[in-house]
């Protein structure tokens, strides 16, 4: 019992390891990897904000329709003002009075002009600009446009239209901006935009250029105060850079609160300070932060104690939850569960109070006593998160699930479950396992693994199919149901999960319980956690009779084998091309007794059946003939058809979890080598016929025995008159050198 | 009498085009010299050893061209580094050659994108000529050290830079190695047949990885290669650190080796290495179509030679 929580709990203290490596082609992570910290989230509309720090497309795009008509659809003014190439808008430019599809284009060629006009010098503008930014671009180099840059800029600060003067306030901005005339964009800031309203698109859009134009202009004070008012860290260590300063992301972030303490922008600087700090999870990598130590943490926690007592700031609960997982960080839990409800106290916003709420579910997870009323909670907090997982589902999170690829490596992808897999996988189900649960422990992995899937039901299955006489590689997207019985690709999931790697690894008693327990729940969180769980009685069945096989419970593998249905074993991630009962392993292969889809079911009836007989047998020669047959399909079972008894075999496994046993060194292998080795000697050991003895040892490829032992057996005799066939009288020395070593007496 | 008029207005139009004039016309003086710095500011020594020498072609190498990762898109890009800043200017009567040197790793990359990058090299070059007053341009120069398996692609590149400057009436060259010279060229004008780091540096068993007769005569077979051929002679030297009897790296000649187990070779073709190689160049690949190039200008390296030395390995 001890044996596999130790083994569960190294594993998973080995998957917690922190930093970064590469997998074969994708990072792998562990569950303790998932990125909790969350105060920032890019919605749709920062999306159209562009990146969550300027206003664009869709707001001007908005503005374009007030200008026009609001008969002409968005998407139309989008393709003409953002997605048409300046040649082609050239062409049109030209031929005005021809018809076009776009109600934009129709309204700007045959009743607005001006904006024609404007949208010609807008797009020459950027098309200069965005020739002047390639890397290839050197003064002089002829660009192709009908203006040059300083004609543009020139041109849209004459312009004197008072209904466009904004827009073409902007472009010349632009235009001056790209020609290093920054001390030109001030003054036009000063005089004449900035006391454009506020609220004004064009202003907004101007106002970086001017932080970049004081930069630049060696203003650096003032440059840093403008891009602080828009949260732009990075541009502020840019300019802090050029002045000859270094300081990092989190200077910068102070430098944002101490200018605007209630700057939009803060929680998406902060979110990014943080997942810096967050641990990697990478699974191949032993490499650990030292947190405590760590100056970037120590001086983010300074400036949360700071922000969540300055009396400026309207976010005291956003400082006070960092403050809550950085303590955590630190591994002062008591630290983190005090600030976190100082947090629960203060916080006002919806979103916010969700992350909050979570982190009290992870502190809980670590910091309760694993009793009665823990579970109670735990019960609860896993309702709440499971409703979240099932509300939040976006078509997204449904392609990537579907994928598989993102879930199986534990990459941050869909908060909600990422954090029920987090917190399930990482922090209860081993303290779950130390506190002797494993039911409860399976049932929650169960969840975690497999409740997004359940949810989703749907999963790519790639295969390679025949058309036309040519095999060709193909995918097509099927059911979970459909997925897990179909013979044409390998499943992926169930074969990898978390919760496939714990059952597998509990002991059979332990994992027999289990499945009691999902057949005849006592509890509403037993029937909570049965639901959102994969609880299919083939897959159940055949993994518990897999293990029975592995602990040479033949009579229990028969009964939990003949149960799983014939569809099912066509299915599954392994398969067998020998058979066990033969010793001589070049003639291992499958006999035409042995279907591939039911192999385990047939090993295990023959086994139990020999079982039977040799209980009964009274001749001792047929007896012991009975028992070297049982024998060697014991130790083969576990050697080359260890399909028999496992899933895998080697170190080197593609799942979640791929710390794996060593299989020929485990406690099972041995005993059942150890069993074997003791039947085929007691078996000797009963025969008192010659023939059936040479026959054994004959069986068991022990040529020599047979030739020097029994000569004047049928088979003494085949032996000495072929044994050039017979690899020779010291086939056993050779043997001992090869896998089936150990068939002696 | 108009037709006349006509002809000759025609014929005057020809001539005050830019880029129309024959290079035939502006003939200069005899020798010639590769500029392979970042900066290009002559100093009195080098412009007195061009003016003595009477060099009258500056090889300029403009910029690199490259691979590198764009961070911003996550892709890699091909793009020019490396550019060279002109502090200096260039003498009169000295004609330039622009030239880019690509990477095996930048030709790769530009595989089926040959034309859209002929264009970028060809008119970058134009640009930082026209922008740092180069004078009349007659000839670019593309440098690379191209393999079998590269070889189309350069030729598309190559094949695509002449037709942007075909209309223009500038030349193509590309240099030469000495292992291209059994391989058809690809589509240029005139060739530079580099005489050059022709050993293994990285060899401890390498006696001068510069120039070694040894090292190129396997090379230097009496071949009708397609295209006119002018030859570059080095003119310079280093060191060649290895500790353990592994490369490290090119060092200074001044640099001693100071630890146990490192050893520097020094390297520095002679005068008669390079005469007895430009000997054998010529005998079984002709003289140099226009003249001899020597690699590079820099006074540093060229005090080793003397001026008759130089004169006799620019002499034609």
């Amino acid at each position: 019992m001890e044996k596999w929580i130790r083994y569960w709990l190294v594993s998973l203290l080995a998957l917690s390891g922190i930093g970064g490596a590469k997998a074969c082609w994708v990072d792998w992570y562990v569950p303790s990897g998932y990125y909790m910290y969350r105060v920032y989230e890019s919605t749709p509309q920062d999306e159209e904000r562009g990146a969550g720090r300027y206003p664009t497309m869709m707001e001007n795009c908005r503005e374009w329709q007030r200008l026009t008509s609001k008969d002409i659809p968005v998407e139309d003014i989008i393709e003409v003002v953002y997605k048409m190439p300046l040649e082609e808008f050239e062409m049109i430019y030209d031929n005005r009075q021809l018809p076009c599809e776009n109600g934009f284009v129709e309204w700007i060629t045959k009743r607005d002009t001006e904006i024609l006009d404007f949208l010609l010098l807008a797009k020459t503008n950027e098309y200069i600009r965005l020739k002047r930014n390639s890397r290839w671009y050197y003064p002089s180099m002829k660009i192709g446009a009908r203006m040059s840059l300083d004609e543009v800029a020139d041109r849209a600060l004459t312009m004197r239209s008072t209904r466009l003067r904004d827009r073409y306030l902007l472009q010349g901005v632009r235009a001056l901006f790209t020609l290093g005339r920054y001390q030109e964009c001030i003054d036009l800031w000063e005089n004449e935009v900035s006391k454009l309203p506020d609220a004004n698109l064009m202003r907004q859009l101007i106002y970086p250029y001017i932080a970049g134009a004081k930069c630049y202009a060696g203003n650096t004070d003032e440059a840093l105060e403008y891009f602080s008012q828009i949260g732009d860290i990075n541009s502020m260590l840019y300019c802090l850079g050029r002045a000859g300063e270094s300081i990092d992301a989190i200077d910068a972030l102070d430098l944002v609160c101490e200018h605007t303490p209630n700057s939009p922008y803060i929680r998406k600087a902060l979110q990014e300070c943080v997942r810096k700090l967050e641990p990697e999870g990478s699974f191949y990598s032993h490499y650990e932060l030292e947190l405590e130590e760590n100056e970037d943490l120590v001086k983010l926690y300074q400036l949360c104690l700071d922000m969540a007592s300055d009396k400026r700031s309207s976010e005291p609960a956003l400082w006070c939850y960092t403050a809550a997982f950085l303590s955590d960080l630190r591994e002062d839990i008591r630290g983190a569960s005090q600030w976190l409800k100082k947090a629960e106290s203060l916080v006002k916003d919806i979103y916010l109070e969700e992350s909050i709420r979570v982190m009290r579910i992870y502190l809980d997870s670590k910091m309760n006593p694993y009793d009665e009323s823990y579970e109670k909670r735990l019960y609860g907090q896993l309702k709440w998160l499971d409703e979240k997982i099932v509300h939040h589902i976006t078509d997204e999170v449904r392609e990537v699930t579907a994928h598989g690829y993102k879930l199986g490596f534990c990459e941050s992808y869909y908060y909600w479950n990422d954090m029920m897999r987090r917190i399930v996988l990482a922090e209860v189900c081993p303290r779950m396992l130390k506190k002797g649960k494993t039911t409860r422990a399976l049932q929650l992995a169960n969840m975690a693994s497999n409740r997004l899937l359940g949810i989703v039901d749907r999963q790519e299955m790639t295969f390679y199919e025949e058309v036309n006489g040519e095999y060709q590689y193909s995918s097509e997207d099927v059911t979970m149901e459909e997925y897990r019985y179909s013979a044409k690709d390998y499943n992926r999931m169930d074969y990898r999960s978390h919760f496939f790697e714990l059952i597998d690894s509990v002991g059979l008693d332990a994992a027999i319980a289990y499945v009691e327990c999902v057949e005849k729940p006592e509890t509403d969180f037993d029937r909570f956690l049965n639901e959102r769980g994969y609880i299919n009685r083939d897959y159940l069945y055949d993994i518990i009779g897999t293990q029975c096989l592995r602990n040479m419970r033949y009579e229990e593998a028969v009964r939990y084998l003949s149960v799983v249905s014939k569809r099912y074993r066509h299915h599954l991630n392994v398969y067998m091309n020998y058979d066990p009962f033969v010793a001589d392993h070049s003639r291992l292969l499958v006999a035409a007794s042995y279907h591939n889809d039911d192999f385990k079911y047939a090993f295990a009836r023959e086994m139990h059946s020999l079982e039977e007989s040799i209980k009964t047998m009274e001749d001792p020669n047929r007896r012991a003939q009975l028992m070297v047959r049982y024998a060697i399909g014991m130790k083969n079972s576990f050697e080359r058809c260890w399909a028999l008894t496992q899933y895998y075999v080697g170190t080197n496994y593609y799942a979640s979890a791929c710390e794996k046993r060593d299989w020929e060194n485990d406690h099972y292998t041995e005993a059942a080598m150890r069993c074997s080795r003791q039947i085929i000697n007691d078996a000797c050991g009963i025969v008192t016929d010659d023939e059936v003895g040479a026959e054994i040892q004959y069986t068991l490829c022990n040529f020599r025995t047979v030739a020097m032992q029994y000569p004047n057996t049928k088979m003494g005799q085949l032996v000495k008159g072929e044994c050039d066939n017979l690899y020779d009288h010291h086939a056993e020395k050779r043997q001992r050198r090869l896998c089936y070593s150990s068939y002696s007496y | 009498m108009k037709k006349v008029l006509c002809y000759v207005m025609f014929a005057t139009m020809l001539c005050s085009c830019g880029g129309c004039g024959s290079r035939a016309d502006v003939e200069p003086g005899g020798g010639s010299i590769y500029h392979w710095k970042t900066v290009f500011a002559p100093n009195k020594a080098e412009l007195d050893f061009m003016k003595r020498h009477d060099i009258g072609r500056l090889y300029i190498k403009m910029f690199d061209v490259v691979v590198e990762q764009n961070y911003v898109s996550g892709c890699t890009e091909v793009v020019p580094v490396a550019t060279t800043r002109f502090q200096g200017a260039v003498p009169k009567g000295v004609e330039v050659v622009p030239v880019a040197y690509i990477t095996l790793e930048a030709l790769r990359e530009m595989q089926g994108k040959e034309v859209e990058y002929a264009e970028l090299i060809a008119e970058r070059m134009l640009a930082m000529c026209s922008y740092n007053e180069c004078g009349e341009i007659y000839e670019i120069q593309l440098d690379c050290d191209w393999t079998a398996s590269t070889r189309m692609t350069y030729d598309i590149l190559c094949q695509s830079v002449k037709e942007v400057l075909f209309e223009r009436g500038i030349d193509l060259s590309i240099t030469v190695r000495l292992h291209q010279l059994t391989e058809t060229p690809p589509a240029a004008d005139r060739g530079v047949l580099m005489l050059y780091n022709t050993g293994r540096l990285k060899s401890i068993d390498t006696k001068n990885s510069i120039l070694d007769i040894k090292d190129a005569k396997p090379y230097i077979k009496s071949v009708d290669y397609p295209i006119p051929l002018d030859y570059a002679y080095p003119t310079f030297g280093w060191g060649v650190k290895f500790v353990d009897g592994e490369f490290v790296s090119i060092v200074s000649e001044d640099e001693k080796a100071s630890e146990e187990g490192e050893y520097i070779r020094y390297e520095r073709p002679t005068s008669e290495d390079i005469l007895v190689v430009k000997a054998l160049v010529e005998e079984h690949l002709g003289k140099p179509s226009i003249g001899n190039i020597l690699y590079h200008l820099d006074m540093e390296q060229l005090k080793h030679y003397t001026h008759g030395e130089v004169d006799k390995i620019l002499a034609r």
